[in-house]
Parts: C-alpha cells; sequence; structure tokens
C-alpha cells in the first residue's frame, strides 16, 4: 500500500498510533460502559451492594407517572411486565416519554430501592408492525 | 396501460438483437475515446497547474519540483497518444 | 390504485434482476448489446418506481386511507407539507425513497460512463442494478408499501409530532442522497476492479460522486444537529445515538478519501488504500441503514425492531465480501511505485490524516456496537455512552485540526527546515499568541485554550495560503487584491474551495468547544414575577398562557431575559401536548447571538401558575451552523467542474505560471 522509504520508522509510527488509540479506547470504556439489567435483576439482587451504573430498559407503568416540584425529578415506575421498579429522574425529558411506552434509564439504584437515572431515552412506538404483533404499544 | 408495458419490453430487449462480439455497440476495443483522453489529460493539467502554485509559493524545492514536473509530463504524453489496448 | 403499486414494484425487480444478468453476461462476453439491453432495463425500471412513488403521494395527499401507510403516517388536520413528507417519515416510504433516489443516480452514472468510460459500464450496470435489486426485493417481499386495509379507519394516526418540522423535512432526503450518493462510486470502483485495475481516470470519476455524496452527508449531519437543538430540547445538537453514528460513519470515511484521492492524483500512492475507502463507505451506508431499520440496539430513533435487520445484514456481508475479494484479488496491480519519502512532508501528513479520520470511525463503530459486541464477548450486554465517545474523539479530533493546518503548507516528498520555519512561524505565532491571550482573560480549561489556540494557527495557514496566492498571482497579473482573489479561487476551485471548507470545519470547532465547554445551566422553579440568574443573563418569568389549537393544548410560559440592565426582549417557552394519545413536543425559547445562545426549556408547571424551567447558557452555537454554510459554500465552490479543452494541448511549458484560463 505504502512504500516507506524507511521501513523501521514507518512501522514504528504505525506502533505508535495503534497503542495510541488502545490506551484510548480503553480509558473511554473504564469511564463510559455500563452493563443492561433487567428489572427482575435489580429487584432481586437490590439488597445485595448497588454496583456501578446500569442500563435498564422496560415499560413506563401507566399511572406512575408524578412530576415531583419540590424535588424537581420526575417519578415514575419502569415493568418488565413482571416486576416493577421505582425510578426518579431529574434531567431532560424527551418530549416521547409517556406512559405505556418503552424507556431505558442508565443509572444507580439507591439503597431505598428506588432507581436514581442520570439518563432517559424513551422510544418511539412502533406504529406499524405487521410482522410481530406482541411487540405493538398501544397508544 | 398493456400497451405500454409491451412497448417498453420490446425497447428494453432490442439491442440484443444488435450485433454480437466487439465492434458492435458503444465502446470500441480499438482506442479510448476522446472524452476518456481528454479526463485523464485533465486531471495531469490540473496537477501540473497545481504544482506550479506550489512552486511559486515557495512549498516545492527546486529538485522536487523539477522531478514532479517530469513525472507529470510524462503522464500527460502518454495520454496524448491513443492508447491501444493499455489499462492506463 | 394499490394493486397497480405493488405490480410496478414487482415489475421494477424483474427488470433489476433481468439487468444485473444481463450486465454481467455482457460484460464477461463483451457483447455491448446485452450491456445496452440492461441498461435500458434500469431506465424502465426506473420509470416503474416512480411510478409507485407517485402512487403513494397521491394517496398521501388524497389521505387515502385503504392505505395503511397512508393511515400510520397522515392525519385529517395535518398540514399538507407533512403530508408529503411522510413518503419518507415511515420505514416502507424511506425504502421507497432510498430506490428512487438510487435510480435517478444509475441512470446519470450511466449517462456520463457510456460517454467516457464505456469499458466500466458493464460493472456499474450491474451493481446498480443489484443494490435496486436488493432494495426492490425488500419493497417486495418484506416491508411493502401498498398493504390495504378492507375497512378504512375515519382518520389517520398522524406522524410523531417531532417530526413536524421543517428541519426533520428536509433532514432524512438530504441524508439519503448522501448515503445513497455512495453506491455510485463503489459501482464505478468494482467495475474498474472488473476490468483490471482503477486507473487513475475512474477514480477521478469516482472522486466527483464521493464528493457529492459526501456534501450531501455534511448537510444532512448538519440538519439533524439542527433539529436536535432546536426541537429535541435538551439543549445539545449530537448525542451519539447510533442512527447519528450510522451517518457519521460513511462521512468519515469519504473525508478520508477526499483526502487520500488527493495524494493518489499527484503522487500515484495510495491507490490500493483509496480503493478499500470507496468500498469501505458504501458499506458502511448500508450497515447504516441496517442500524436504522433493525431493533439491534436501542436507540430512540429506530423505526422498529422487525426481520428487516436480516436481510441487511445478509446483503452487506455478500457486498462486502464480494468487492473485497475482488480487491484483494487485484491487490498487486493496484500498487504504486511511488515511495513514502520522509516522515515530514505532505504526503504523510495526509497520510496520517486518514490514519486518525480512520480511527475516528472504528471509534465510532466499536461503540456504536459495543452492546451486541460485548454480549457476544462477554455474555452480558453492555453499553457505552457519550463520555466513551467524547473521551477517545476529542484528542483524535485535536490532532486532526493540527494537521488540518499543517498539512496543505507542508512541501511535497520532503520538508526542510527553512521550508518549515517560512512556513510556520506566523501561524505559530497567531496560535500562541490567542492561547497567551485567552489564558490572560482568565480562561483556564486546557482542551479549551489548546482548542481555541490551535484553530487560531490553522486559520493563520488558511490565511497564508490564500495571502499568497493572491501575491503570486498580482506579480505575474498585475490585478487588484480583491479581482486576483476571485481569480485564484476560480483557477483552483479544489484546493481553495477546501481551504474554505476547512475555514468552516474551524469554525464549527470553536462552537462546540464553546459549548461543550462553557455552557452553564439552571434548573428552577419560579412564581410569576419571580426572576433567575443564569450565565450573564437574567431570566423573568412573567406567568403561564393557556391555549388550545387544533386538537392540541399548548401551555407558554412568557419570559422576559435582561442583561446588564438592558432589556432583551420577551421569550416564549412552549409545550404543545396533543389531544390524541400521549405526545407532546417542546418548543425552546432560544436567543441566539454569535456570543452564545439563552435556551429555555419549560419542564413543568402546577395548576397555581408556577413554572419549572431549565434555563442554559450555551456560547457559540451559532458558529456551528455558521460553520456548516461555509462548509457547505466551500464544497459547492470546489465540485464545479474544470474546463476542459476542446483539444489536447501543449504541455504547459516549465515555469511559466499563467494565470490566464487554463
Amino acid at each position: 500500500m505504502i512504500r516507506p522509504a524507511r521501513p523501521v520508522a514507518f512501522v514504528a509510527g504505525v506502533v505508535v498510533v495503534v497503542l495510541a488509540l488502545a490506551y484510548l479506547v480503553y480509558g473511554g470504556i473504564q469511564q463510559g460502559a455500563t452493563y443492561w439489567v433487567t428489572v427482575g435483576e435489580l429487584r432481586h439482587e437490590h439488597p445485595a451492594a448497588p454496583h456501578g451504573p446500569v442500563r435498564l430498559g422496560g415499560t413506563v407503568v401507566p399511572g406512575s407517572v408524578a412530576w415531583d416540584a419540590s424535588h424537581q425529578h420526575l417519578r415514575f415506575a419502569v415493568t418488565d411486565g413482571v416486576d416493577a421498579i421505582p425510578v426518579r429522574y431529574s434531567g431532560v425529558v424527551p418530549d416521547i416519554f409517556a406512559e405505556g411506552r418503552q424507556v431505558v434509564v442508565e443509572g444507580r439504584i439507591s439503597a431505598d430501592g428506588v432507581f436514581t437515572a442520570t439518563t432517559l431515552l424513551a422510544k418511539c412506538p412502533t406504529k406499524y408492525n405487521p410482522a410481530d404483533p406482541q411487540k405493538r404499544v398501544p397508544g | 396501460m398493456a400497451v405500454l408495458a409491451a412497448a417498453a419490453a420490446v425497447w428494453v430487449l432490442a439491442p440484443l438483437r444488435a450485433a454480437a462480439g466487439p465492434g458492435g455497440g458503444s465502446g470500441s476495443r480499438a482506442g479510448e475515446p476522446p472524452e476518456r483522453l481528454r479526463a485523464a489529460r485533465g486531471a495531469v493539467d490540473d496537477a501540473l497547474r497545481d504544482l506550479e502554485l506550489d512552486h511559486a509559493t515557495g512549498k516545492v524545492s527546486e529538485d522536487d519540483y523539477r522531478l514532479l514536473r517530469a513525472g507529470y509530463e510524462g503522464r500527460a504524453a502518454e495520454a496524448g497518444r491513443t492508447s491501444r489496448g493499455s489499462s492506463l | 390504485m394499490a394493486s397497480l403499486g405493488r405490480f410496478s414494484l414487482l415489475a421494477a425487480l424483474v427488470l433489476a434482476l433481468y439487468a444485473l444478468a444481463a450486465a454481467a453476461l455482457g460484460g464477461r462476453a463483451v457483447r455491448p448489446g446485452l450491456v445496452t439491453s440492461a441498461a435500458r432495463a434500469l431506465v424502465a425500471m426506473a420509470a416503474l418506481e416512480a411510478l409507485a412513488g407517485g402512487i403513494l403521494i397521491a394517496a398521501l395527499v388524497r389521505r387515502d386511507y385503504t392505505f395503511a401507510y397512508v393511515v400510520a403516517h397522515v392525519r385529517d388536520g395535518q398540514a399538507l407539507g407533512y403530508d408529503l413528507t411522510a413518503f419518507w417519515s415511515g420505514m416502507e416510504g424511506s425504502l421507497l425513497l432510498w430506490a428512487l433516489i438510487l435510480s435517478g443516480y444509475t441512470l446519470a452514472a450511466v449517462r456520463s460512463i457510456a460517454r467516457t468510460r464505456p469499458r466500466l459500464l458493464p460493472g456499474v450496470v450491474g451493481v446498480c442494478a443489484g443494490v435496486a435489486a436488493f432494495f426492490l426485493f425488500m419493497l417486495t417481499a418484506v416491508t411493502p408499501p401498498f398493504v390495504t386495509a378492507p375497512f378504512p379507519p375515519a382518520d389517520g394516526q398522524g406522524m410523531n409530532p417531532l417530526l413536524l418540522n421543517p428541519w426533520m423535512a428536509i433532514h432524512p432526503p438530504t441524508l439519503y442522497l448522501g448515503f445513497v450518493g455512495l453506491t455510485i462510486p463503489f459501482a464505478i470502483v468494482v467495475a474498474g476492479l472488473l476490468t483490471g485495475g482503477a486507473d487513475e481516470g475512474g477514480v477521478l470519476l469516482a472522486r466527483r460522486w464521493m464528493l457529492w455524496a459526501w456534501y450531501c452527508l455534511s448537510m444532512g449531519l448538519m440538519f439533524g444537529a439542527k433539529w436536535s437543538y432546536v426541537v429535541l430540547g435538551w439543549g445539545g445538537y449530537w448525542a451519539w445515538d447510533p442512527v447519528e453514528n450510522a451517518a457519521l460513519m460513511p462521512w468519515l470515511v469519504s473525508t478520508a478519501f477526499l483526502h487520500s484521492v488527493l495524494i493518489q492524483e499527484r503522487r500515484a500512492m495510495l491507490q490500493q488504500w483509496t480503493v478499500v475507502l470507496v468500498v469501505l463507505a458504501f458499506g458502511l451506508s448500508i450497515f447504516g441503514t441496517f442500524l436504522t431499520r433493525s431493533g439491534v440496539l436501542s436507540s430512540v430513533h429506530s423505526f422498529t425492531q422487525s426481520p428487516l435487520g436480516g436481510y441487511f445484514l445478509g446483503f452487506l456481508a455478500l457486498s462486502m465480501v464480494g468487492a473485497f475479494g475482488l480487491v484483494a484479488w487485484r491487490w498487486e496491480g493496484l500498487r504504486s511505485e511511488h515511495t513514502l519519502d520522509s516522515a515530514l512532508s505532505r504526503e504523510s501528513a495526509f497520510l496520517l490524516n486518514n490514519v486518525v479520520f480512520l480511527a475516528v470511525a472504528f471509534t465510532v463503530f466499536l461503540g456504536t456496537v459495543f452492546p451486541v459486541l460485548s454480549e457476544a464477548v462477554t455474555g452480558r450486554r453492555m453499553n457505552v455512552g457519550p463520555p466513551f465517545f467524547d473521551h477517545v474523539v476529542t484528542p483524535l479530533a485535536v490532532v486532526l485540526l493540527l494537521l488540518m493546518g499543517v498539512g496543505p503548507l507542508l512541501p511535497w516528498r520532503r520538508a526542510s527546515a527553512a521550508s518549515l520555519r517560512n512556513n510556520f512561524l506566523a501561524p505559530g505565532a497567531v496560535g500562541i499568541i490567542l492561547a497567551l491571550g485567552l489564558l490572560a482573560a482568565g480562561m483556564r480549561a486546557p482542551g479549551a485554550v489548546l482548542a481555541f489556540a490551535l484553530s487560531g494557527f490553522v486559520a493563520g495557514t488558511v490565511v497564508l495560503e490564500f495571502a499568497r496566492g493572491v501575491r503570486v498571482r498580482r506579480a505575474h497579473g498585475g490585478e487588484g487584491p480583491v479581482r486576483a482573489l476571485a481569480a485564484l479561487v476560480l483557477q483552483h476551485r479544489r484546493r481553495y474551495g477546501g481551504y474554505i471548507v476547512h475555514l468552516g470545519i474551524l469554525l464549527l470547532f470553536c462552537g462546540v468547544t464553546g459549548s461543550s465547554v462553557f455552557s452553564t445551566q439552571r434548573l428552577v422553579t419560579l412564581r410569576p414575577g419571580e426572576a433567575v440568574e443564569v450565565g450573564e443573563y437574567r431570566v423573568r418569568y412573567d406567568g403561564l398562557r393557556q391555549s388550545t389549537r387544533s386538537g392540541t393544548l399548548v401551555m407558554t410560559a412568557a419570559l422576559r431575559a435582561f442583561s446588564g440592565g438592558r432589556d432583551l426582549g420577551p421569550l416564549d417557552a412552549r409545550r404543545t401536548l396533543f389531544l390524541t394519545g400521549q405526545d407532546s413536543t417542546t418548543d425552546i425559547g432560544l436567543r441566539s447571538t454569535p456570543r452564545d445562545d439563552l435556551y429555555v426549556t419549560l419542564v413543568g408547571w402546577t395548576a397555581g401558575g408556577d413554572a419549572t424551567l431549565r434555563l442554559l447558557v450555551n456560547p457559540l452555537v451559532v458558529w456551528i451552523w455558521a460553520g456548516g454554510l461555509v462548509v457547505t459554500a466551500g464544497a459547492a465552490i470546489g465540485m464545479v467542474p474544470e474546463r476542459r479543452a476542446a483539444r489536447v494541448r501543449e504541455v504547459v511549458p516549465a515555469g511559466a505560471w499563467s494565470p490566464g484560463g487554463l
């Protein structure tokens, strides 16, 4: 591909670049990686020491959404259909967040059993999905 | 609608009845069409012009300038010839 | 009507398959008649696709609710313009749009290539037919747009209100023009490989298309960022969302290509690498389409979870294996004869530039597929969010910034100490002075100081390039400086268009740095009449207004902004609640100045009229949009084709830099 006039120096340069990139990527993963968990896992493991930040996916329980003006955070519950877990969140709430919709929260479970979320992502509800009727979210 | 479809089918399939083998239809192998040569020549002219500007603004040393110029002029001469069966 | 639409797509698929077979056969057996027939089949296919598109548009505009697609995306009371954009707001329509755009590009490419490079025609026709066949297969068998229901509902569901915005209206088609546009250079390169080596002329042709696709991708990314900032209301413009990344990756690889192709043209080096980049860019555009369609990653954008993903992945695998196989087969034939002379030369700067762009693309890819990768490797699904991307990409971007200044000024082949001094002393001084100035003014964030100082350095190099060019021109032609500048730019459109693009990128860099590092945020609940300080602004909340408008309830917080006692005027932060369903949208209160944006969202309210507001002061955001404009302007200049002489002329005599029209 490239014929360097000094191959050794060139290869050394390549190695340096690759190592630098690997170092950056490793550091980035350390900083930013979170495990996915399910509602069930969180509920049953909760008595143990809370581990690092995790990602939780589920559906917002209808009737559970309440804006706590005094603490300026949103309270709601997330369910996987079997278990539910309460969540509090004080960041930006996406417009598509609503009851019965799928959300992903990232954060930690606190000692009081409430999941304190630092990130909230909501999913656009599927509108046309003939292939998989069970995944259709009503509303 | 059916008439349209039939006409379209005829139009699409008509070239199949054209002479088979080299020499018929588009693109003769005997020589590259002039547009192709113009494009190749144009590319070299761009490179030459760019080199002249680089040289005039002091970004190419004299030796390198002569070397690069010679290279481009060689390519220009090649593109000027009608290439017979060459892949460049 | 729907059955006509279905039939059109099916017939188009048949034609595409025929064209693929005929082009393949015609290319191998050297029977031009077959190839011409294949090209004609593609024309007929395009006409049929246009017919299908017309039927869908008519159904959308007429609000024909017998079409399931129309029901899903249109509603009585939706503005007509958005009924039209509903064409691409759903999966089926967006795939049809893709096919239509591909047909448009295919016809243009076939015309151009039949005239200039007829040997490449079978390959180009074949590849375009193959890609078209895949999308038509999806449209006929997997996601047909013309599904009808026997009992049409009285009203449709309408589009997600977040999409009812001008930026979101133009964002998908612009992005598709870019994504799909990468298919043509891919086809050209594959055709070149099939006929025996991608020579200089073929890559030049591919370059034009790549530049156009890059241009569209750039604009699409900017529109998406603008939409995110203005509509989503979170105060940011880029979230490292998988769908954003899906568009960023081919953009990065295309940018790398645009730089490496210059090395190939000027020094006949890096040919193998350039070919690989074209194949990679196409692969990433298909991969990007796969990301946005399948539910394999949880993105707030993804249309739906469906088996679509499997087909895309299969097509991607097939095309990549085939293309890279071809590259491997022709590997030795692509080898260039020149060597890389010195570590400090323009060639090596461009090479490093490419490496870094690919490193960023690789990082973005890694971060995007991390959930799937981690699950495959460790058994546990893991995610990496913006901190990962920021951590890795920021230093790489700083390196790119440095290269942007250094690359154009380095000499070819080998830089001497004298040339380094001549070229970098003045811009370097600008950078250092700027750094010292910022530090003296109190800026302490080291990353920001570095970014701004480097930007000053790069700006200095660009200005130097323009100044030198003007000086040389005036020495020859004696024109006034303005005329000399205009003539210089017109004479060397690629180079100076590229410099203008770099200036735009600089603005973007500064805007991103300013708004990322120096943004301030407040979250407050106010009673009417109360005010809050944020940044150098004071914002007073004057009360809540309520109104209803065609099926929506609009809550408006009336605000007034002040800066240092000066009344800056009223500001409204709105939330619109849609009474059908649970959707809502945010209208931010935005006051933009070149210095910063005052950005207010209405988060919540109480019955008593208290409002909870999120206020942000984002410095230099306007620079981002301005930078985007400058980038598009520079690209447009660079895209104007060079005039070609009517006949092959004399070689330009040595030393005679002629300012006249060459």
